[in-house]
């Protein structure tokens, strides 16, 4: 072991700057610079402009507690009987009292139409709406959208846990600017103690939500809201028509609502909790779903904005997606080629080069584990301590099993548009958007021609 | 050879046969004869027709409420409901009587006739015996039928006219006779009552959760699949076609491209928006509104009359331990026990050598027997006879005031051996109610001599007092 320590370091010695930079350039090019470097200096500008921002919440804050506008809470979803009692608790701990709740059951075969009805009667739910026979999760949505009554919709998934000040700091950006569409809470993972699986996904929603998107959000080029957490302008809602169908709805409506030239901005103290899969099997499950949906919406759905269609477009719409498809679809096709040139054409030095890159994507990740917790202040839990232990798992997580299973999602969507066959939604509406999408392409192709 | 009554407006009915008399039908609203075994009522009117039936079933008398009764219409068959036709015994669409119908009539009466004639002639008073007597002659079964004639929206037609008008305590009384194993209730219908005025005739309704309003609107949603677009089917109605608000393309298929997942109500009243209206009732008769779950529930039964309920139509209510004793215990009549006292009371004067003594006892509560045990009671009242047959002597006179005074003479039998006997008897009494039953049963008991100084009367009086 201290031979081959030494041997590292006697490698590393015997290179020049530019050869070091020749064998590591991926991740020095983009990993650090990217994820790092300018998030550093985010987040440092951040910092900076904090005092400043709470001052300018607080104004906000009490501004909310005058006007008092109506929230609508949906929470849509199939077999989430289990949950709502605990949603429920939650929101009546919270310290915005005036919004409604709807919670829309897709189609439940289990007993979440007691549990609901019960306490629908019990007056701890404002509007309980059942589709007798399933929809997928967009038309449940839209369902619950249909008969809000709220100024602001609030998204939520079942199995959400809101902080007692959730609700008030989810909305309060609104009353800051009229050009804000939609605003996205901090998801952190509630069950990030039950297994490695879930640890290791704690460790990525404190780098790829808490950090990443506070600044994707600084920049204005958020491009998701997070259906688990995600707070909506109604009006610009029903202007978009709701939500499409998915898998990937959650980034399809952010870029319409980005599309029509709101704000969409990430609110780091609004905080959820959510649970995540504790299986690696159920993670890749759900992974695969959520990849998929890069190519189905960005790539397809909303090409006109990469190919600089769109008659509206902005820089920041632009950048957006651009960021999105070059950091996980180019980079991502680019680290199998850096894979490759380092298996074929460095096979002598490959222990030493996958032990570096090892060693720097850890160093990385605690980094940026830094970075997190210091957003995240005083809301740090001592489970998210904890987490301190998995960083060492994390380059393995990241840059393997999490990279393998994006690719091939990638993959199979741009050969076989298999999210139009994805079980999570029910076979006779898959059956049909895909129709719809052969239509709008066929319509495409004949226009070109 | 039966005495069928025959009232009729008509004299001319010829060719009938020797036992139809004809009788008026003032003469029977007046003064109903008691020596008829069946009446045969041949009116156009129907008013009066079931004024005389009124009359006839009202009786007291066990010989008038319980015979036949038949009625002739001209009227059409349709113009009856089943109530009014299961008032009578049989009814008859025809002009007048004719040999067929005489003969059917005949026919029809004479079991009925037979069996009425079975029962101990009784002036009964309680209508819950006139019921049981009724339905014991009558197929033992008695079922209701839905009305609108009454608030209660049913009826038991064959005991409506033992009923006074607007009574409605038929449901306490069934179901007390149920309870004391008299009828076995079995289930027929459910129905709803009003719990303010137990009115049946109920106006359900489906009202908005919050305000209570039934003013509704009600709609179904539509599910467009391609777009995922759901609401209500009038936001899809253009024209003559469903057309999309979202995506604006028409919709083909149910189940293809869109579903109805579900309705959507909608309050006129506060725009309040539920899938699941409440339900309410309000009553037609009081306009009382009520939630429906505040409604009383009653099962609607058919009832059947037990072997207890035979027992008790044969032998009166309160008569069952009296029949059961009669059948070990010769019980002289109270009028021939009070020709024995006498004689023995004459021997004894004559004669000053014996010592006779009479002994009065009373099983208190004796009802609560065969309220509590049902068709058990009759194995205790037996036990009962059992142990006073083993007290008294074959020397020894019965008789029985009602149905638990009894008052025995015991002759040659001093005082102290009457009081040895009483005692004998209250111990063993005791001991059967205490090991069979929850009841607190006691006897009371007086001892006096035969002394041939005092008359038989004064003797029953003072035993009496």
């Amino acid at each position: 072991m201290e031979s081959f320590i030494k041997d590292i370091i006697t490698f590393i010695q015997g290179k020049t700057a530019l050869e070091l930079f020749s064998i590591f350039w991926f991740y020095l090019v983009f990993d650090f610079t990217r994820y790092v470097l300018f998030d550093s200096v985010m987040l440092i500008v951040f910092i900076l402009k904090r005092p400043s921002l709470k001052k300018e919440n607080e104004k906000l804050k009490k501004e909310l507690f005058t006007s008092k506008p109506l929230l609508t809470v949906m929470a849509p979803g199939k077999n989430e009987g289990k949950h709502i009692p605990g949603l429920v608790k939650s929101l009546e701990n919270q310290t915005y009292k005036n919004f409604e709740l709807i919670i829309i059951d897709d189609g439940s075969d289990d007993d979440t139409e007691c549990i609901c009805k019960e306490l629908y009667q019990k007056g701890k739910i404002d509007l309980y709406l059942r589709n007798k026979i399933r929809g997928g999760k967009a038309s449940a949505a839209n369902l619950g959208l249909k008969y809000a009554k709220g100024k602001y919709i609030v998204h939520l998934d079942a199995d959400t846990e809101l902080r007692s000040d959730a609700l008030e700091k989810i909305i309060v950006p609104f009353l800051g600017s009229d050009r804000v569409g939609a605003i996205g809470g901090d998801l952190r993972v509630f069950n990030s103690s039950d297994s490695i699986t879930s640890a290791l996904q704690g460790i990525e929603y404190m780098k790829t939500i808490t950090t990443g998107r506070t600044v994707n959000s600084m920049l204005n080029i958020l491009r998701i809201i997070s259906g688990a957490f995600g707070a909506f302008r109604k009006d610009v809602l029903d202007r978009i028509g709701g939500w499409d169908v998915g898998p990937g709805l959650d980034g399809d409506v952010t870029i319409k609502i980005r599309k029509l030239g709101y704000d969409v901005i990430h609110e780091p103290e609004s905080i959820a909790y959510t649970n995540v899969p504790i299986k690696v099997s159920k993670l890749a499950k759900q992974r695969y779903r959520w990849d998929k949906s890069l190519i189905r919406f960005r790539v397809r759905r909303h090409k006109d904005i990469i190919l600089l269609r769109y008659k509206n477009l902005s820089l920041r719409n632009f950048w957006a997606v651009f960021d999105n498809i070059f950091y996980n679809l180019i980079l991502n096709l680019k680290w199998w080629v850096y894979i490759i040139q380092i298996t074929i054409f460095m096979t002598s030095i490959l222990k030493y080069i996958l032990v570096i890159n090892y060693l720097l994507y850890f160093f990385s990740n605690i980094l940026e584990y830094i970075f997190a917790m210091i957003l995240m202040g005083k809301t740090i839990r001592k489970k998210d301590l904890m987490l301190l232990l998995y960083l060492p798992l994390m380059p393995f997580y990241a840059s393997f099993y999490l990279r393998i299973i994006r690719s091939y999602a990638y993959l199979m969507e741009y050969l076989f548009k298999t999210s139009f066959v994805d079980p999570w939604n029910p076979w006779k509406v898959s059956k049909q958007t895909l129709d719809l999408e052969n239509q709008i392409n066929k319509k495409e192709k004949n226009k070109t021609k | 050879m039966i005495k069928i009554y025959y009232i009729s407006q008509s004299k001319g009915d010829a060719d009938l046969p020797e036992y139809f008399h004809h009788i008026s039908a003032d003469r029977v609203i007046n003064d109903t004869p008691d020596d008829a075994d069946c009446f045969v009522i041949s009116l156009s009117s129907h008013d009066t027709a079931y004024k005389l039936i009124s009359v006839i079933r009202k009786n007291p008398k066990k010989s008038i409420y319980l015979i036949p009764v038949y009625f002739i219409t001209p009227a059409e068959e349709d113009s009856f409901s089943n109530i009014n036709k299961s008032m009578f015994d049989s009814v008859f669409y025809s002009h007048g009587i004719t040999k067929y119908i005489a003969d059917k009539i005949y026919e029809a009466s004479a079991p009925l006739i037979k069996r009425i004639k079975e029962l101990p002639e009784s002036v009964d008073t309680v209508i819950s015996l006139k019921i049981i007597k009724f339905i014991y002659i009558r197929g033992r079964v008695l079922t209701p039928e839905m009305t609108s004639e009454n608030i209660h929206g049913f009826i038991y037609p064959k005991i409506k006219l033992f009923l006074k008008k607007n009574d409605y305590s038929f449901f306490k009384m069934l179901d007390f006779l149920e309870s004391n194993n008299l009828l076995r209730g079995e289930f027929h219908d459910i129905a709803h009552f009003c719990p303010t005025c137990d009115s049946a005739f109920l106006n359900f309704r489906e009202i908005c959760t919050n305000c209570g309003s039934p003013d509704l609107k009600a709609e179904d949603l539509i599910h467009h699949f391609k777009c995922a677009n759901i609401g209500p089917e009038s936001e899809y109605r253009y024209n003559d076609v469903l057309n999309c608000p979202k995506c604006n393309e028409n919709l083909k298929h149910i189940g293809v491209d869109f579903d109805k997942p579900g309705m959507v109500f909608t309050c006129s009243s506060c725009k309040n928006i539920f899938q699941e209206p409440k339900t309410d009732s309000k009553c037609y008769n009081c306009k009382s509104v009520n939630p429906t779950e505040n409604l009383q529930k009653r099962f609607l039964k058919k009832y059947i009359l037990t072997s207890l309920g035979e027992n008790a139509a044969l032998h009166g209510l309160d008569s069952l331990f009296r029949s059961v004793i009669q059948e070990d215990i010769p019980i002289i009549p109270y009028k021939i026990f009070k020709r024995i006292l006498s004689a023995e009371s004459e021997r004894i004067k004559r004669y000053s050598k014996s010592f006779s003594t009479i002994a009065f006892f009373e099983l208190t509560q004796i009802d609560k027997i065969y309220t509590e045990l049902g068709a058990n009671a009759k194995t205790i009242f037996t036990e009962l006879s059992n142990i006073i047959k083993s007290i008294l002597r074959t020397s020894d006179f019965i008789t029985s005031v009602n149905e638990s005074v009894f008052i025995t003479i015991l002759p040659e039998t001093d005082i102290k051996g009457a009081y040895t006997a009483i005692e004998r008897l209250k111990k063993q009494v005791g001991n059967l109610i205490k090991n069979n039953t929850n009841l607190d049963i006691s006897i009371n008991s007086k001892v006096l001599p035969i002394d041939g100084i005092k008359s038989a009367e004064l003797i029953l009086k003072e035993i009496l007092e």
